[in-house]
C-alpha cells in the first residue's frame, strides 16, 4: 500500500496568496474601477531601484465585510520588472483559491513596456486550473494568467476581486494577507518576494463586528481605525518592505513574518466546536466496521494493543486518497464509508480511527494540526488555518498520551512524524479551549547509527560489514526514499558508497521497508580492493564522521556568513553516531593510532569520539549530538566556523603494524609470571629490549640474575638493560661478570 | 711503532641528511593506489583554500611544469595527482635548496592529498621526507611529531630503508650541542634509543649509539648494542663492520691489540660476515687483511689485501700492499708494488715509503723518503725521532729534526723517549714494558743500542726476543730480522 504523506486539507491559506473562490472554470475580465491611481500617475514620482530584480510598486487590498460576514475584496498589484529572471517569474501570475467557498474575477491586467506602450491581457491567456495530483479530488484551483510583452524594464499591473459565496464557519470571518507579494518562480523553483514600496490592507465592516489582528510593528506597520455612521475602516499601511530572501533552515516562526492575520473569532473554542460539529456526526459504524472492531477486540485486550491494532487495520485496509469535490474540504466522510471505500484522506482516516478506538473503549479525538510545511505562525489569532488532521489519544489508564497519524506510510507506529513536532494542534471536541503544542521528540530519537566491522582481510582486499540503523526523521526519510525510488538499489548503493568513497559496495539490503512495526534499516558489505599487501605489511584504516555528516545534514552546504541573511534554526535536534571495529588483519598485527578524531562541545553540537582496544581489535565510538537550536545572524558566524572545524576534524587513522614479538611477549609474560625461570626471564628481557621497553627489560634481567646468579647470559642481558637505562658503570660490571662466567662478548 | 691502520670515517651527517633515497629521483611517482578510508573533502573548499598557495608556488618555483600543475589542480579539484606533484616538486626543491617555505608548501599540498588518500605509500613517503628535513634543519617544533605520525604509517618495506624520525632529531641535536658547546651525550643516547624503538630495522641508529658508547669506552655495551641490531637486521654489512671495528678499537685501547687475541679474531669473524653482503667494499677487505696479519695468518692477510687491490688499484692500496709484503719479508715483491704505487701517485711523503726501504736496508732511498716525510711536519713522534737516527746513522747523513718538536702521547712513549735520548737506562725501560707491544720495542731499541755499542751477542739476543713477541705488524720485526742478518 503506497500512500503519500500529505497536507490533506484543501482549504488552506496558501503561502503565496489568499484563498479565492470562483464557481466557473473560465474567467471574465471585467472593466472595473481601479483601486489606485492610473499607472501613469502611479509612476510619476517612481524612481526604480536599478539594483533590484523586481520591485512591488504597489500592493493594495480593500475588503468589505457585510452584516452576514461575507466579504468582497479587491487587490491591486503593480510590479517593476528589472531582470530576465524576474521576466520569467512574473510572466505568468498564479492566484490560488477554493472554488467551493469563493469566487474570483480578474478585473484587469496590463503591461507597460519599456518603450511606454500599454499592452492589455488577452482574453485567451487566462485560465482557472485544477492542480494535477492523482490522489487529490478537491475544490482548490488556481487563477492563472499570462501577461504579454513582459520584458526587462516593463511594469505589470493587475487587479482581481474575490467574493465569498459560502462561509466556512457561519457568522464568522477570517483571512490572512501577506503585506508583501509572493510569486511562484518559473518551473516550480519555489517562491520569491521582492521589495515593496507601498503596501496597504483596509477593511470596511459594520462597527459591531470585532476584527482581531496580529501585531505587525516588526514591519513598522500599525493599525489605524476610522469609524463613521456605524461603519469602521481598519487600515494597515506600510512602506519600503525589504525583499525577503528565503534560505535553508530559516526558523519556522519567521516564514510568514509579513502576514496580517485577521479574524472575527475570539477563541479557539469556537473553531474546535465548529470542527467537532462537522466531524462528530460521521463517527458512526455499520455492520462491516463493527465486525472489524469485534475481531480486533478478541485479540487486543490492553489499551496499547488496541491502538496498535487500529493503526494496523487502517494501514492495511485504507489507502490514502483525498476525494472531496464539492464538500468544502473540512467535513469527513462517515467512518464506515471510509472502510467500505478502502480509501480516505487524513480526516477520513482519523474519523475511522476515532470511531474504532472509541468502540474499543478508549478515549480518542480528532486533532487539527498545522504541519511544519506551513511554518509556525502567530496562533494568537483564531482561524481555520490547519492543513492536517490526526488522532489524539489522551493519557488514560494503561496508556500514555499518543498523537497518531495513520495517513503516512513511512512512519513507524503511531505514525508520528517530524512534520508534527512542536507544531500547533487543536483537539476537536467541545471541551477544547485553546491550541496545544505537539511535543517534540528528544534529539536522541532522530538518529542515524552506522555500525561497521572490518572483519576480513585477505592478501590484498579487505571486507567490512555494515548496518545503518535509523530513528525518527531519518528512518522515515530513508524508508520513503526506498519506497518511492525507481532505481532504489542503485540509489542506495550510491548513498552508502559516499561513506567510503573508494570502497565497492558489494551488497546492500533494505530491511523492514514495508513493515511499519520494525525500524527500516540497511545492512550490507563493503569491499576495499588492493588496500593491503598482505603478510607482514601494515594495514591502514581510516574513518571520518564527516562523511555521515555530509549525508545526513546540510552542514556541507551552509551559507557563508556573508551570504546568510536569515536566522538559522536546527529543529529537531538529532544524533549521528558510529561504531567502527577495525579488526587486526592477523593476530601479530598491533594497532597504532596515527591520528584521532577530535571532540567538540559547543552551543550547537557535541561530538564525542573515543577509541579503545577490544580483544586486540581497535574500536572507535563516535557520537555527534546536534542540538535543536535557533540562533541569530550574529551567532551564525560562530556556527559557521564551528561547523567548518567539525568538517575539517581529523580522521581516525589506525595502522596495524606487524609485530612478530607480540605473541612471544604474551606467552613469555605468562610463563615468567608462573615459573620465574631465568631462561624465560632472559628471553623476556631480550624481547623487551628489542621493542624498547628498557625499564621492563631491566626488571626482568634483574630477576633473571637473582634467580640464577651463575647464568652468564643473565648477566650479559642485565648489562645490556643497565646500559640502556643509563647505568653505564653497572653495565660494564655486568658484562665483566658475564665474561667471567664464560660469556664471550 | 705500527703501520698506519685504516681509520673508520664516520660519515654521520652524510648518512643522515636524507630520510630516504626517494627524494633524489626527479620523476614524480604516481599515487594511484586504492585506500581504505572515508575522507573526501568537498572540492569547493579546496579551490578556495589553495588559491593563495598556488600564487606562492608560482613565485617560488616559476616553471612551466608548476604552472601546468596549478592549472590542472584548479580545473580538476577532485583530482589529487596535480596537488601531489606540486607537493613532491616543492619537497624536492625545498630539500635541495634548503628552502623552508617550499617545504611548508609541500606539507600543505601533500597533506591535502593524504586526507583524500590516507595510507597511500607514495604520498606518505614524500610527506615523510618533508618532515624529516624539517626536523633535520630545526625548521619547526611540530615537525618531529608529524614525522613520527607519518613514519608509523609507512609500509615495513619502506621503513627498512628509511631513517626513523629520531635520527633526524639526533643530528639536529648534535649540531645544536656543538654550536652551543654544550655536549650532552646522555641526551644523544636517549634520542638514539628512541630511534631504535621507532625502527628496529634501521642499522644506522645502532651504529651511532654504539659509537657513543665506544667513545666513552663502554665497549661491551657498544658491542652488545651492535649485536642486538644484527639480530634484528641480518643483512647489514655496516652493522657487522661496526662490530668488527669496535672489537679492533677495544683491542687497541690499552695500546697493544696483540694482548687481546680474541678481539682480533672476533673482528676478523665479523669482517667476514660483512664481506659477503658488500663484496666490493675495499675498506672491508683491507680491515680483514689487517686482522689476519695481526693473527700471523699472513697468506690470508696478503690474499685479502690483494682482493682489496683488485677492487681498486689506487696509490693508497698499492702502497699498503707493498708495506704488508715488506713487513713479512717479501722485499722484492714489495719493491715491485711500491714502484706501481709510485706511478699511481704514491709519493715519498708517505710513512710507508721510507719504512719499506728501511726494511730492506736501502738507507739512501729511506733517507730521501724520510726527508720528504718530515719536510712539512710541525710535530714528530718518538718513533719519527728513532727512525731519523737509524736512517741518519746508516745513510751517514744529517737529518734535521728539532727535539722540541717531538711529542709523546702515552707514558710508554715518554719512557721510550727518555731511553732513546739517554735520560734513562735500558733497565728503566724494561721495568715499564708490560705488554708484548712495549716489550717488542724495548727489546729492539735497547738491542739496537747494544749493537751500536758493540755488544752484538746481546743485541742479537734482544732482536730475537723482539721477534718472539709476535707483534706481527710492528716495523721492529722486519728491522730486527734485518739487523740479525747483517
Amino acid at each position: 500500500m503506497k500512500k503519500k504523506f500529505a497536507v490533506c486539507f484543501a482549504l488552506v491559506f496558501s503561502i503565496t496568496t489568499h484563498v479565492f473562490a470562483q464557481s466557473a472554470t473560465d474567467v471574465n475580465i471585467k472593466t472595473a474601477d481601479r483601486l489606485g491611481p492610473p499607472l501613469t500617475a502611479l509612476l510619476k514620482n517612481y524612481k526604480p531601484d536599478l539594483n533590484a530584480d523586481a520591485e512591488i510598486i504597489s500592493r493594495n487590498t480593500q475588503i468589505t465585510i457585510d452584516e452576514n460576514y461575507f466579504s468582497n475584496s479587491v487587490s491591486y498589484v503593480a510590479i517593476h520588472i528589472n531582470s530576465d529572471e524576474a521576466v520569467r517569474d512574473y510572466s505568468q501570475i498564479s492566484i490560488s483559491f477554493n472554488s467551493f467557498y469563493e469566487d474570483i474575477t480578474l478585473e484587469f491586467a496590463n503591461v507597460r513596456t519599456p518603450e511606454g506602450d500599454i499592452d492589455t491581457i488577452k482574453p485567451d491567456a487566462t485560465q482557472i486550473q485544477s492542480p494535477s495530483d492523482e490522489n487529490f479530488y478537491q475544490d482548490r484551483k488556481d487563477l492563472l494568467f499570462s501577461l504579454p510583452n513582459v520584458r526587462k524594464g516593463s511594469i505589470i499591473e493587475f487587479q482581481y476581486r474575490t467574493k465569498d459565496t459560502k462561509k466556512i464557519i457561519p457568522n464568522q470571518w477570517f483571512d490572512n494577507f501577506p503585506m508583501n507579494w509572493w510569486e511562484g518562480r518559473a518551473a516550480g523553483q519555489g517562491v520569491r518576494s521582492d521589495a515593496v514600496l507601498n503596501t496597504e490592507v483596509s477593511i470596511t465592516a459594520p462597527k459591531k463586528i470585532n476584527v482581531y489582528s496580529n501585531d505587525l510593528t516588526n514591519l513598522k506597520i500599525a493599525r489605524t481605525l476610522q469609524e463613521k455612521n456605524g461603519v469602521q475602516i481598519l487600515t494597515w499601511k506600510g512602506k519600503n518592505l525589504p525583499k525577503i530572501e528565503l534560505q535553508d533552515s530559516m526558523p519556522r516562526v519567521d516564514r510568514r513574518s509579513t502576514q496580517l492575520r485577521l479574524s472575527t473569532m475570539e477563541s479557539w473554542q469556537q473553531v474546535a466546536s465548529w470542527a467537532n460539529q462537522l466531524a462528530e456526526p460521521h463517527v458512526i459504524s455499520d455492520a462491516n466496521l463493527d465486525k472489524l472492531i469485534t475481531s480486533i477486540s478478541k485479540t487486543a485486550t490492553t489499551p496499547e494493543e488496541k491502538t496498535k491494532a487500529v493503526y494496523k487495520a487502517i494501514q492495511e485496509k485504507v489507502r490514502y486518497v483525498f476525494a472531496h469535490v464539492g464538500r468544502g474540504g473540512y467535513e469527513p466522510h462517515n467512518a464506515f464509508e471510509v472502510l467500505t471505500n478502502g480509501y480516505g484522506d487524513c480526516k477520513d482516516q482519523t474519523i475511522l480511527a476515532v470511531t474504532m478506538l472509541r468502540k474499543l473503549g478508549l478515549k480518542a479525538d480528532a486533532a487539527l494540526v498545522l504541519t511544519r510545511s506551513r511554518g509556525l505562525p502567530d496562533m494568537k489569532i483564531t482561524s481555520v488555518n490547519f492543513d492536517h488532521m490526526i488522532v489524539h489519544i489522551p493519557a488514560q489508564p494503561g496508556l500514555a498520551e499518543i498523537w497518531m497519524d495513520t495517513s503516512g506510510d513511512k512512519g513507524l507506529y503511531p505514525g508520528f512524524s517530524v512534520g508534527l513536532e512542536g507544531q500547533p494542534a487543536l483537539v476537536v471536541n467541545e471541551a477544547t479551549q485553546s491550541i496545544v503544542t505537539i511535543p517534540e521528540l528528544p534529539a536522541s530519537e532522530h538518529f542515524v547509527h552506522f555500525d561497521l566491522t572490518f572483519d576480513k582481510a585477505d592478501s590484498k582486499n579487505v571486507a567490512a560489514n555494515f548496518s545503518l540503523t535509523l530513528g525518527g526523521e531519518f528512518e522515515q526519510r530513508l524508508r520513503g526514499m526506498w519506497q518511492y525510488s525507481r532505481e532504489r538499489d542503485k540509489s542506495f548503493r550510491e548513498m552508502i558508497s559516499r561513506i567510503y568513497s573508494n570502497a565497492e559496495v558489494a551488497k546492500v539490503t533494505a530491511n523492514n521497508a514495508d513493515d511499519l512495526w520494525q525500524s527500516f534499516n540497511l545492512t550490507g558489505q563493503y569491499t576495499f580492493n588492493n588496500v593491503w599487501n598482505g603478510g607482514k605489511e601494515p594495514l591502514t584504516y581510516g574513518f571520518n564522521i564527516s562523511q555521515l555528516i555530509y549525508l545526513f545534514t546540510n552542514f556541507r552546504d551552509i551559507h557563508k556568513p556573508s551570504d546568510r541573511l536569515q536566522d538559522y534554526e536546527i529543529s529537531p535536534g538529532h544524533n549521528i553516531s558510529a561504531h567502527i571495529k577495525f579488526a587486526r588483519p592477523t593476530p601479530n598485527h598491533l594497532a597504532t593510532i596515527s591520528s584521532q578524531g577530535q571532540n567538540f562541545d559547543n552551543e550547537f553540537f557535541t561530538l564525542t569520539q573515543k577509541g579503545r582496544e577490544e580483544n586486540g581489535d581497535y574500536v572507535v565510538d563516535i557520537s555527534l549530538n546536534i542540538k535543536g537550536n535557533r540562533f541569530t545572524l550574529q551567532e551564525y558566524n560562530r556556527f559557521y566556523e564551528q561547523v567548518h572545524q567539525l568538517l575539517d576534524a581529523n580522521d581516525w587513522t589506525i595502522i596495524y603494524r606487524y609485530d612478530s614479538n607480540a605473541a612471544d611477549m604474551a606467552s613469555l609474560k605468562d610463563a615468567t609470571a608462573i615459573n620465574g625461570k631465568a631462561a624465560d626471564l632472559i628471553k623476556l628481557a631480550r624481547l623487551q629490549i628489542k621493542i624498547g621497553e628498557y625499564d621492563k627489560a631491566l626488571e626482568a634481567a634483574q630477576r633473571a640474575v637473582k634467580n640464577e646468579p651463575q647464568s652468564a647470559e643473565a648477566h650479559y642481558v642485565l648489562g645490556l638493560a643497565q646500559g640502556y637505562n643509563n647505568r653505564l658503570n653497572d653495565s660494564e660490571k655486568s658484562f665483566a661478570k658475564a665474561e667471567e662466567l664464560g660469556y664471550k662478548i | 711503532m705500527k703501520h698506519c691502520s685504516t681509520q673508520l670515517i664516520f660519515m654521520l651527517m652524510l648518512v643522515l641528511t636524507m630520510a630516504s633515497c626517494d627524494t633524489s629521483s626527479s620523476a614524480v611517482k604516481p599515487i594511484a593506489q586504492h585506500n581504505l578510508t572515508a575522507t573526501q573533502q568537498p572540492n569547493s573548499l579546496n579551490a578556495h583554500k589553495f588559491a593563495i598557495y598556488f600564487d606562492e608556488s608560482k613565485k617560488l618555483n616559476a616553471t612551466q611544469s608548476i604552472d601546468k600543475l596549478i592549472q590542472t589542480a584548479v580545473q580538476e579539484p577532485g583530482n589529487p595527482e596535480p596537488l601531489y606533484s606540486l607537493g613532491y616538486l616543492h619537497m624536492q626543491s625545498g630539500i635541495s635548496t634548503k628552502n623552508k617555505r617550499e617545504l611548508e608548501l609541500a606539507d600543505i599540498y601533500l597533506n591535502d592529498v593524504l586526507a583524500k588518500l590516507p595510507g597511500n605509500n607514495v604520498v606518505l613517503s614524500a610527506l615523510y621526507n618533508v618532515y624529516y628535513e624539517s626536523v633535520l634543519r630545526n625548521y619547526n617544533a611540530t615537525a618531529f611529531d608529524n614525522a613520527k605520525a607519518i613514519f608509523t604509517q609507512l609500509p615495513e618495506s619502506a621503513k627498512a630503508t628509511t631513517n626513523p624520525p629520531s635520527l633526524a632529531k639526533f643530528v639536529a641535536t648534535a649540531l645544536q650541542q656543538e654550536k652551543d658547546r654544550a655536549l650532552n651525550i646522555q641526551a644523544l643516547r636517549d634520542i638514539l634509543l628512541q630511534a631504535i624503538q621507532e625502527s628496529p630495522l634501521a642499522d644506522t641508529s645502532y651504529i651511532h649509539l654504539a659509537k657513543l658508547y665506544r667513545d666513552d669506552r663502554y665497549f661491551a655495551l657498544a658491542i652488545a648494542t651492535l649485536k642486538l641490531g644484527a639480530e634484528n637486521i641480518r643483512n647489514s654489512a655496516e652493522l657487522y663492520k661496526a662490530i668488527a671495528d669496535t672489537y679492533i678499537k677495544r683491542a687497541e685501547v690499552n695500546g697493544c691489540s696483540y694482548e687481546h687475541k680474541s678481539d682480533i679474531e672476533n673482528a676478523a669473524k665479523y669482517y667476514q660476515l660483512a664481506i659477503p653482503l658488500k663484496p666490493d667494499d675495499q675498506v672491508l677487505h683491507v680491515a680483514l687483511s689487517e686482522s689476519f696479519l695481526d693473527q700471523n695468518r699472513n697468506q690470508l692477510g696478503l690474499s685479502e689485501a690483494k682482493i682489496a687491490l683488485d677492487i681498486k688499484s689506487s696509490a693508497e692500496a698499492l702502497g699498503l700492499y707493498a708495506q704488508n709484503l715488506s713487513m713479512l719479508g717479501y722485499q722484492t715483491q714489495a719493491l715491485t708494488f711500491l714502484e706501481q704505487a709510485k706511478t699511481e701517485g704514491y709519493n715519498a711523503e708517505r710513512a710507508g715509503y721510507h719504512e719499506i726501504y728501511m726494511n730492506m736496508g736501502d738507507w739512501k732511498n729511506a733517507l730521501n723518503g724520510f726527508n720528504a716525510y718530515i719536510k712539512d711536519r710541525d710535530k714528530f713522534t718518538v718513533y719519527d725521532l728513532i727512525k731519523r737516527d737509524l736512517i741518519a746513522q746508516h745513510s751517514k747523513a744529517e737529518i734535521s729534526l728539532p727535539d722540541y718538536k717531538v711529542v709523546t702521547n702515552t707514558p710508554w712513549e715518554k719512557s721510550l723517549l727518555n731511553f732513546w735520548t739517554e735520560r734513562s737506562t735500558a733497565e728503566d725501560l724494561k721495568k715499564v714494558a708490560y705488554t708484548s707491544c712495549e716489550k717488542t720495542e724495548y727489546y729492539f731499541y735497547s738491542g739496537y743500542k747494544d749493537l751500536q755499542a758493540g755488544n752484538t751477542a746481546q743485541a742479537h739476543a734482544k732482536f730475537s726476543e723482539a721477534i718472539k713477541q709476535n707483534t706481527y705488524r710492528f716495523i721492529e720485526r722486519p728491522l730486527a730480522r734485518y739487523f740479525l742478518e747483517q
